[in-house]
């Protein structure tokens, strides 16, 4: 994943199709081997059921069972035109349910670690249209165990953190599991 | 909000409303937020720090 993506919502991929309720979108990326590949950009179609107000959102090429693989790594042309369409659609639907709050996961250390720099990058430019946050989860120690393959984490008992993301020159002291959007 | 951006916005609105695909949902609920919140109290908490923070 490339570090110096610019975010500009004037500057993203024709969209191939869109549903009507606009959880779903899809668009063509053209990789560095000359290839255009099928991005799906989809919202969840139903909240946890206890935070009514709050939706996933995942992107990327569509593996052989229909499913979205986000986990795929795949060597774009253009990051910032892929970022920037898909963000675009989350500003999409934001715009018309502005109650609602869209998160995506950082699945995995390096993952978080771009988003996270990636929101700094473009700080100044999402800041005009998203309140964002991360979510830290913290899990509870319940005692050390007496011996070392003792797991002393109680991971029934998490505590999740949310901190509004502002733009810093500081190194987070500990990188966030989630991110999520909020439209202004 | 940017003209050019307002504009963005209506015509994939445009898009969904006049030619939009039925939805068809693939994706499950299955991120690491609604895996780890599993009561209502921590629900409640969360919901509260996330609208102070």
């Amino acid at each position: 994943m490339a570090i110096g993506v610019k975010i500009d919502f004037t500057n993203t991929y024709d969209i191939a199709d869109v549903s009507e309720d606009l959880k779903i979108l899809t668009f063509k990326s053209q990789l560095q081997n000359g290839h255009a590949i099928p991005l799906k950009v989809e919202i969840s179609n139903e909240a946890h059921e206890l935070l009514p107000n709050v939706f996933n959102l995942a992107f990327g090429p569509i593996n052989a069972k229909g499913h979205i693989d986000d986990k795929a790594e795949l060597p774009h042309t253009d990051y910032s035109r892929v970022f920037s369409t898909i963000l675009l659609s989350a500003l999409n639907y934001l715009n018309n349910n502005p109650e609602q709050y869209l998160g995506i996961d950082g699945s995995d250390n390096l993952r978080a670690y771009y988003y996270w720099r990636f929101l700094q990058r473009n700080f100044e430019y999402l800041n005009q249209f998203f309140e964002i946050f991360g979510l830290k989860y913290y899990v509870r120690i319940t005692r050390f165990g007496k011996r070392q393959y003792q797991n002393p984490f109680d991971f029934e008992d998490v505590f999740v953190h949310p901190d509004r993301i502002v733009k810093t020159n500081e190194w987070p002291e500990q990188m966030y599991n989630y991110f999520i959007f909020k439209i202004k | 909000m940017d003209e050019a951006v307002k504009r963005k916005l209506e015509e994939l609105g445009k898009k969904a409303k006049e030619g939009g695909i039925k939805s068809r949902p693939t994706l499950r609920n299955g991120s690491s937020l609604h895996k780890i919140i599993k009561t209502k109290k921590q629900a409640d908490t969360f919901m509260k720090l996330l609208k102070s923070a």
